[in-house]
């Protein structure tokens, strides 16, 4: 007893020199999935954010309803990290920093405006993030980038589309116009000019004449200086590649100096408010669906989301769900749950089906998919005609 | 293998005090300079932190400055006139304007060199009011430009702006930018005034080693775990960021120091603070191993110290432990030889301490034990010595007792009795006295050698109930004299002079004292109790022999006279029977024919036949054998073979004696059945008239009756009975 007491007492007293090292238990935690999500849910676009917010919310309450996405046997929780960039760049970037950071998210979906989308694209590619962005269709998204992916036709193609669509379907039932097309457009965002100008290219590269090519600053809200000129100009179509905040005022205005041209728009359109559309009333725009012929995948998605939402999905909110679907599908594919393993999943994506369609990815961020040119008709976007690439 | 171990661990002192002590000095040895290391490393733990903390004031303070001083040149620069003048031009006048572009040339020119000389700004570049359109730019390639929501450009339209450091829209990397608002002589806002600061100058303002050794350093991290310094830390190394203890808890807001692993995973000592005005957290941090290379170089000093030191303590307690176990070791080997059976050995007692006294009182215990097993030793001759004398005397006595028991003379017995007393027990005289029929005298009946020959000469006799052996006989009991001169009732015997000790001792039969042994032995105390009682016991059987003795002799005595008194009685009733025998022999011849003749043949010469037992004729054909009873002769047989028959064998003699032998038993039982018949007989006369007289009641008819049936009974023809008158001598008769 005594010598068991001593070895006790040396014990001790070589644990009192050396100390014990503490023991952390070990948690047991669920396995996840962290996906960054940047979305405009204030600002100048806060519908797009909204759109972005219940898609994403949206897809992956359904993956989440079944315990999550099984990879490997094992199930992975999906989990949102939203972050509002607020329409403006260097909260994007911020945000993005955040989600990149401090968040450690595997991927990022957004943001939704090509303005917000560019310089994020910069920080994923700098971080070796896999970006999804379903709304920006400004080249320079993706433009020399790895990491960087879209699920939105790019605006050269939409600028194509439109200039197509000018010269097919307007320059004929529009005597007066004489293939006079005028531009007003943001120069101080990226989407509104990049689209405006390859627009223009085309149009002029085809023989037609821009007759005013104006401009704007972001924030601005008295357009009458550029559309007096637009006025004075003649021109019988007006190309508003503008979002749908800026649209329905930049047309009433017109509209109020006696312009009666016809007006024509991009996919930012989409978010016009059925309140703003009377001003509208005859106008074209390029978009990226038409709930009014939606496909079998479009359909179910048009009736979970008007479950959901009580509302009929629009285009944002399509492209992000779309933008979901390509990443699971990318991750799914690598059977890995890595940035890595994402960006090599999405790289090597040959075509995937959505509700806005088939879209081809040539080995480039970029999908090759059809457009749709919707009418405004009755307050309503009605499908006008579809636009393959 | 543990076994193994703990049994030698155990087996051996001497390794055990090593062990022990080498165990304690490890302990020694390594907790102090542990010890040591942990409290030196505390107290230069706060020593660093204190200096860690001095250079993150600094740097803040520094830090605040050189914004404050950047903010003062721009606001400076908005203020200058010849800047307004060209500014206005640029914001106010489209580009066909003739004075735009000398102006853009002058102030090109203008802020160039003001860039080149403070360099602290990388870009400096003005902003339309409405838009944000960089319309000039030191970098002259971010031109046209629209920065309509940037922080800079709305707030710079207001007031003097610091955008606190943020990510740049194009690199990511951390930036900063100043704008002031630019008037115009109505001071209507025109435009915004903003410069970018070098981040390369905040670098080396904020990197600059303060005091803080070879690896300290101070750096910032903004808001999102970027490093601010770009010329130090290349993003490609930490494409999300960095994390560490310090860096984390610093961008939660709080300041603190502590041990934490460094970017480079370095361990460090860190001082960390979140600078909010500037939204940035500033960290100065210095590796553990610069900081606490004191600590260690003392502890490391400390345990070779005490690491030799214990070597040499080792080398002593070695020494030391030889001095200490030696004089135990030496009481083991002692204790082991000891208890291998040699018991002469001695520890040696080497020290005057408690082993040397441990030694000592060893050495007394094996000494007194010695003593013990010796006194032992003797004590178990002495008893051996004592069983086997014992052992002998009992012996002796029951060879004694064996022999006396066989012997039926007493006077023999007695003789030798005392001889084989003497012999068996190795003794010097033995004596054996009777007492008398008056129990007076107690006379020797047998003494052993000479001295017992004299006095048996000399009758010598002693009075009972003085001496010795009167005391003996008188109270029937053993006496003892150890050393003879000490008793005093012992008799001074001059035939005796040896006698060292002397024991008297009873014979004691049947309830009575017949007289005494004397046992003298030359030895002083020959005699004790235990031989005593043996020699009682001995004596005792000898009283009883010799009582034995005594009856048998006297029964010898009482047969003889017995048989004499039978012997003359059978021959006076042969007497008697012969004379009233009419035959008196009887013949045989050859033809077997039986005749009785009553003549008497004289020739034979039966006196000599009953001399001889039989006789044998001269002829060797006759034989005469006499018939006996007892030693009287009845008469004889004779016995004569025809002539040229064989002579008698002894066979056949022997056949004759056996037949007279029979003979004579039969002719005895006839005779002594004829005398019992005619006993009978008389005894049925006797009855008859005792009867016949019973019957009677009457005296005369009782005489009358009697000689009346004594006549007939006895065939007598007169029986006469007289009653005698005594008086005068007259009898009554009666016929």
């Amino acid at each position: 007893m005594k010598k068991k007491l001593n070895l006790i007492i040396i014990l001790l007293l070589l644990m009192g020199v050396y100390g014990l090292e503490a023991c952390t238990p070990a948690t047991v935690e669920e396995k996840t999935i962290k996906i960054g999500v940047i979305a405009p849910i204030t600002g100048e676009i806060s519908n797009v954010g909204q759109s972005t917010v219940n898609a994403v919310e949206l897809a992956a309450e359904q993956i989440n309803a079944e315990g999550g996405m099984e990879l490997n046997g094992v199930k992975y929780k999906i989990v949102l990290i939203i972050e509002d960039n607020e329409d403006n760049e260097q909260k994007a970037v911020s945000v993005a920093q955040k989600l990149i950071n401090q968040e450690g998210v595997i991927a990022i979906i957004g943001p939704q405006a090509s303005r917000n989308a560019i310089p994020v694209a910069n920080i994923a590619e700098n971080a070796k993030v896999p970006m999804i962005s379903p709304w920006s269709t400004n080249p320079q998204t993706t433009e020399g980038k790895d990491y960087v992916f879209r699920v939105a036709f790019i605006d050269s193609f939409q600028g194509q589309v439109m200039a197509r669509f000018t010269f097919e379907e307007l320059s004929g039932n529009c005597e007066l116009c004489e293939n006079k097309v005028a531009v007003l457009y943001d120069i101080a965002s990226d989407y509104n000019k990049g689209i405006a100008d390859i627009y223009k290219n085309i149009i002029e590269n085809a023989g037609g004449k821009i007759v005013a090519f104006e401009s704007y600053t972001t924030g601005e809200t008295d357009f009458s200086e550029q559309l007096q000129r637009i006025k004075e100009s003649k021109a019988g179509i007006i190309f508003l590649p503008n979002y749908y905040n800026e649209v329905p005022l930049q047309i009433s205005q017109a509209r109020e100096i006696g312009i009666e041209a016809t007006f024509i728009g991009s996919d930012s359109w989409g978010g016009i408010n059925k309140n703003d559309r009377k001003e509208l009333e005859g106008s074209f725009f390029s978009t990226h669906y038409a709930p009014d012929i939606a496909n079998d995948i479009a359909q179910n998605f048009i009736d979970d989301y008007l479950k959901s939402y009580g509302e009929i999905p629009d285009d944002v909110a399509a492209l992000t769900y779309d933008a979901f679907g390509l990443l699971i599908q990318a991750i799914l594919e690598q059977e890995e749950v890595s940035p890595e393993a994402i960006r090599a999943g999405l790289a090597s994506t040959e075509s995937f089906t959505g509700v806005t369609g088939t879209m081809e990815y040539r080995s480039t961020g970029n999908p090759i998919k059809s457009a749709v040119i919707l009418k405004v008709e009755h307050g309503e976007f009605v499908f006008y005609k579809e636009a393959k690439p | 293998m543990i076994n193994r171990i703990r049994n030698f661990w155990q087996s051996s002192l001497k390794t055990r005090l090593m062990g022990y002590v080498l165990l304690f000095t490890l302990i020694t040895t390594t907790t102090v300079p542990f010890y040591t290391y942990i409290l030196s490393r505390q107290a230069l733990e706060k020593a660093v932190v204190n200096r860690l903390e001095t250079a993150v004031q600094l740097k803040e303070s520094e830090l605040n400055r050189w914004v404050k001083n950047r903010e003062n040149d721009i606001t400076l620069l908005a203020q200058e006139p010849t800047l307004l003048i060209m500014s206005e031009v640029l914001l106010t006048s489209a580009e066909i304007d003739p004075f735009y572009s000398t102006s853009y040339q002058s102030l090109s020119a203008y802020l160039q060199n003001s860039i080149e000389t403070s360099n602290n700004f990388t870009e400096i570049f003005l902003l339309t009011n409405v838009g944000g359109k960089i319309v000039f730019s030191t970098s002259h390639e971010t031109e046209g430009e629209y920065h309509v929501t940037a922080p800079y450009f709305t707030e710079g339209r207001l007031d003097l702006y610091t955008q606190n450091i943020y990510p740049s829209t194009k690199t990511g990397n951390p930036t900063m930018t100043i704008s002031t608002p630019i008037l115009d002589r109505h001071d209507k806002v025109i435009g915004v005034l903003a410069a970018h600061l070098n981040m390369i100058k905040l670098d080396e303002i904020i990197l600059e080693q303060a005091g803080l050794g070879d690896s300290g350093e101070t750096y910032l991290v903004d808001q999102y775990g970027n490093f601010v310094s770009e010329a130090k830390f290349g993003k490609e190394d930490f494409p999300r960021g960095v994390h560490t203890t310090g860096i984390d808890t610093a961008l939660s807001g709080k300041e603190g120091n502590g041990l934490y692993l460094n970017y480079e995973n370095i361990p460090v000592v860190g001082v960390y603070e979140w600078i909010d005005n500037r939204e940035v957290a500033l960290l100065a941090e210095s590796s553990q191993e610069e900081a606490f290379a004191d600590a260690r170089n003392l502890s490391t000093t400390i345990f070779w110290t005490s690491f030799i030191a214990s070597l040499i303590a080792s080398f002593f307690t070695y020494f030391l432990t030889q001095k200490i176990t030696k004089p135990i070791l030496a009481i083991a080997d002692t204790a082991k030889e000891i208890a291998a059976g040699n018991l002469e050995k001695r520890a040696p007692v080497l020290t005057k301490d408690e082993v040397g006294t441990l030694a000592q009182s060893f050495n007394e215990v094996t000494e007194r034990t010695r003593n013990i097993i010796n006194t032992l030793e003797e004590r178990v001759i002495e008893r051996t010595h004592i069983l086997k004398t014992r052992t002998s005397y009992l012996e002796g006595a029951a060879e004694v007792s064996r022999a006396v028991g066989s012997m039926l003379n007493q006077d023999t017995l007695i003789i030798q009795i005392v001889e084989l007393i003497k012999k068996r027990f190795n003794l010097y005289y033995v004596g054996l006295f009777l007492a008398n029929e008056k129990d007076e005298w107690a006379i020797l009946k047998a003494g052993t050698g000479e001295a017992g020959q004299k006095m048996l000469k000399r009758n010598h006799k002693l009075k009972i109930g003085e001496g010795m052996i009167g005391w003996c006989i008188e109270n029937e009991k053993a006496r003892i004299a150890l050393d003879v001169g000490d008793d005093a009732t012992r008799f001074e015997n001059p035939d005796l002079p040896k006698t060292r000790s002397e024991g008297a001792l009873p014979l004691r039969s049947r309830g009575r004292v017949l007289g005494a042994l004397t046992v003298q032995s030359t030895e002083e105390s020959a005699f004790n109790k235990s031989i005593i009682t043996t020699l009682q016991t001995m004596a005792d059987q000898i009283a009883i022999a010799l009582d034995n003795a005594e009856l048998f002799a006297q029964s010898e005595t009482a047969l003889l006279a017995e048989r004499k008194a039978y012997g003359q009685l059978s021959q006076k009733s042969w007497q008697e029977f012969t004379q009233n025998q009419a035959i008196s022999r009887f013949i045989v011849n050859e033809n077997g024919k039986v005749k009785a003749v009553k003549t008497v043949d004289t020739s034979v010469n039966l006196a000599q036949a009953i001399e001889k037992g039989k006789l044998l004729e001269n002829d060797n054909l006759t034989v005469i054998i006499p018939i006996k009873n007892r030693d009287y002769i009845l008469g004889g047989i004779k016995i004569r073979k025809n002539k040229g028959a064989k002579p008698w064998t002894e066979e056949e003699l022997e056949i004759i004696e056996a037949i007279s032998e029979q003979l004579s038993v039969t002719l005895e039982s006839a005779r002594l059945f004829d005398q019992t018949q005619r006993k009978a007989q008389r005894e049925a006369v006797t009855s008859k008239i005792t009867a016949k007289i019973g019957a009677s009641i009457r005296m005369d008819a009782i005489l009358q009756t009697t000689v009346k049936e004594l006549g007939k009974a006895l065939a007598s023809p007169k029986v006469s009975f007289e009653l005698l008158d005594l008086s005068d001598n007259t009898a009554q008769k009666s016929s």
